[in-house]
């Protein structure tokens, strides 16, 4: 299992090496896009983006080095431990899919305000219910627990923003 | 200075400004204590909550979390074995296992004496230090200003856990996120991307609190482990003055290994704990108890941990850099009030600078006195189920983000910045030099051109200039060392 972890590993740094690559030549050819300023000093707003994709690049290409050495023991060394049984990918999936789901459900709970789907406070309290059952689980008691969350928190955020500081949200 | 020194004290003890340091430092401490949250998220959590409050109110506010949170992480280390914040790692070695011999009390009440103890030492450093040293900077230009970034940046990376390469790399983004929008200088749009809603930049805000809180909290759905608690049985002092007095040595040099790590720019309580815990270690005549409940490596991590808050605060107010992450937000709360952390605040505003003092120092009061008195209550908070906690706090995310200025763009920069955060902490790339590298790319950029345009182009300048050059020269060696010992290490190897 750590032989297959360490694999992984190898190839997620090769890829994030892969990614900084591109990164640096966007950073560059959109800094080589800005045209010269009438006070042009040579050392204008394309210089410091310029300059970063430089040591982006070199950086990445340090990463991709760092990943053949050593880069392998290390992830063994500091990663934590997600558990001991099962297959890896279901172990790393046990591990993200709440902190993935919750972040849909943010996702879901800004774009509704975005869009004029719902009000804030009406979404703030959808959101505070579906995220109280998605990380407590279903049960009579989370539902009843989730439920009155969801109303005494939308109530407190309600009179703290728009009776303490006056901010009306969309 | 003791006369503005004085004078502050009777602003920060009126009644408006205390309260907020007394209601700070507890909710740092209760912060504190929860684990997987920690002080950074808070204050971050709280800048717009303060965007509207005078600016003495909100440093008192501030100042109080900071301090409650690095102390209130010795309750999760002690009872759980969790550090309540990195910085309280040290702490766990000990603490726990005298908390299993059945000593929770004590070992908390070491903990909370040590911290005050290491917040006062650093308290009188900061006001004694700061004087001098911000006189010392006016002394320097934009080399010597970019020189200083560079040292920070490089510091930080260097004395991160893991490897340096990911830590400058961390940094470098940092730096890349804050440079769209429109050029400072010339004021010509770049690395927009065609939406006329990145002309402004990423809002400091919205990154601080993506990175710190909403990260965090999008990790603490994930489902945790099961760890042995223990109940605090009495909330009677169990630690006589004499017998902790007599650990002067080690408090002392605790607190001044702390302080003088606080002052580093960029490196905060964790490594601190660290130095300390080893060194104690080291010197210590019962150097086999460490690990297995030492009251002494207890107190080297808590007194260091606690110290780094005032080391901190002295490279941020006299040179504007961050002394500590949580640095990073206090600059941040300044500039939201249109002020300048650097040199120059000691003249254009000195009770700010004052109130950094006097706040700091009453709040390491009252969290004695919180912490002392409450210990038992406080030992509960690690019961509160975060299935609602986590979602309240997102909640407050989104509305405090979107309540600075008014806008949604903001909030969806907020959020983004959280998965980044995320994306960061499972590739292993530490999120400090991310942060620093942000909030200090403009000084950076401004500086570095600056020095440029007045020298033709000259890099060589930087090494012309004695301070600069120092830096350099610190900067280079850090950067260096890692190398030259690894290929000690490879001649070690081949002779033998």
């Amino acid at each position: 299992m750590a032989e297959a972890e360490r694999r992984l590993g190898r190839w997620v740094d090769r890829g994030v090496a892969l990614g900084l690559v591109i990164l640096a030549a966007v950073v560059w050819t959109s800094a080589a896009a800005i045209p010269p300023s009438f006070l042009d000093t040579g050392f204008g707003a394309d210089y410091l983006p310029k300059l970063l994709a430089v040591v982006l690049f070199v950086l990445a290409l340090a990463l991709l080095a760092e990943t053949r050495t050593k880069g392998a023991e290390t992830r063994t060394e500091t990663a934590p431990s997600i558990g001991s049984d099962g297959d890896l990918v279901a172990r790393l999936w046990a591990a993200a899919r709440r902190p993935l789901a919750l972040a849909v459900l943010l996702a879901a709970f800004i774009l509704a305000i975005d869009l004029g789907l719902l009000g804030s406070y009406p979404a703030a309290a959808l959101f505070l219910f579906a995220a109280g059952l998605l990380l407590a689980g279903v049960s009579r008691r989370s539902l009843l627990l989730s439920a009155a969350c969801s109303l005494l928190v939308t109530l407190a955020v309600f009179l703290l923003f728009t009776q303490v500081f006056t901010v009306l949200l969309p | 200075m003791s006369g503005e020194l004085l004078s502050s004290f009777g602003d920060v003890l009126s009644l408006t400004p205390l309260a907020l340091i007394v209601l700070g430092t507890v909710l740092g401490i209760v912060v504190g204590a929860i684990p997987g949250l920690n002080g950074a998220m808070l204050v971050a959590l709280s800048l717009p909550l303060t965007f509207g409050w005078p600016p003495l109110n909100a440093i008192c506010f501030l100042v109080g979390e900071y301090v409650g949170s690095i102390s209130g992480g010795l309750i999760s280390a002690t009872l759980l074995n969790i550090p309540g914040s990195p910085s309280n790692l040290m702490t766990t070695q000990d603490a726990m296992p005298m908390a299993r011999s059945g000593k929770a009390g004590r070992a908390l009440q070491l903990g909370i004496l040590s911290s005050f103890v290491g917040g006062m030492v650093s308290w009188l450093a900061l006001v004694t230090l700061s004087p001098p040293l911000a006189a010392f900077a006016l002394s320097f230009g934009p080399h010597e200003y970019f020189a200083l970034v560079l040292v920070a940046l490089v510091l930080i990376s260097s004395l991160n856990e893991g490897s340096q390469c990911r830590a400058l790399l961390s940094g470098a983004l940092g730096i890349l996120a804050a440079l769209p929008g429109l050029d400072p200088v010339t004021a010509q749009p770049r690395l927009d991307f065609g939406f006329q809603a990145m002309l402004g930049g990423f809002d400091l805000l919205a990154v601080l609190v993506g990175v710190f809180a909403v990260s965090q909290l999008l990790q603490d759905a994930a489902p945790a482990r099961v760890f042995e608690r223990i109940a605090v049985q009495s909330s009677r002092l169990q630690v006589g003055l004499g017998e902790f007095v007599r650990h002067w040595v080690n408090l002392l040099r605790s607190a001044v290994i702390g302080t003088v790590i606080g002052i580093l720019p960029g490196v905060g309580g964790s490594v601190g704990s660290i130095v300390a815990y080893s060194t104690a270690r080291s010197l210590s005549k019962a150097r086999a108890k460490f690990g297995k409940g030492s009251e002494e490596g207890v107190i080297a991590s808590e007194t260091a941990n606690n110290a780094t808050v005032g080391g901190a605060i002295i490279p941020m107010i006299t040179m504007g850099i961050p002394g500590s992450i949580i640095d990073v937000i206090l600059i941040a709360a300044l500039t939201l009030h249109n002020l300048r952390p650097g040199p120059l605040l000691f003249d254009t505003n000195p009770e700010i600078v004052y109130g950094f003092m006097s706040s700091l120092l009453v709040a390491n009061l009252v969290m004695l006195a919180v912490m002392l008195v409450s210990i038992r209550w406080l030992a509960r908070l690690m019961e509160v189920p975060k299935a609602y906690l986590v979602p309240a706090l997102l909640v407050c995310c989104v509305v405090g983000t979107y309540a600075v200025n008014n806008r949604l763009f903001d909030v969806w920069v907020m959020f983004a910045f959280g998965l980044i955060g995320l994306l960061f902490k499972g590739l292993r790339f530490p999120l400090g030099p991310f942060v620093i590298g942000f909030i200090l790319a403009p000084i950076a950029e401004f500086n570095l051109r600056a020095a440029l345009i007045a020298e033709e182009g000259r890099w060589v300048s930087f090494l012309e200039r004695p301070i600069s050059l120092v830096f350099v020269a610190v900067a280079a060696l850090v950067l260096i060392a890692p190398l030259l010992r690894h290929l000690g290490a490879i001649r070690k190897d081949r002779v033998a």
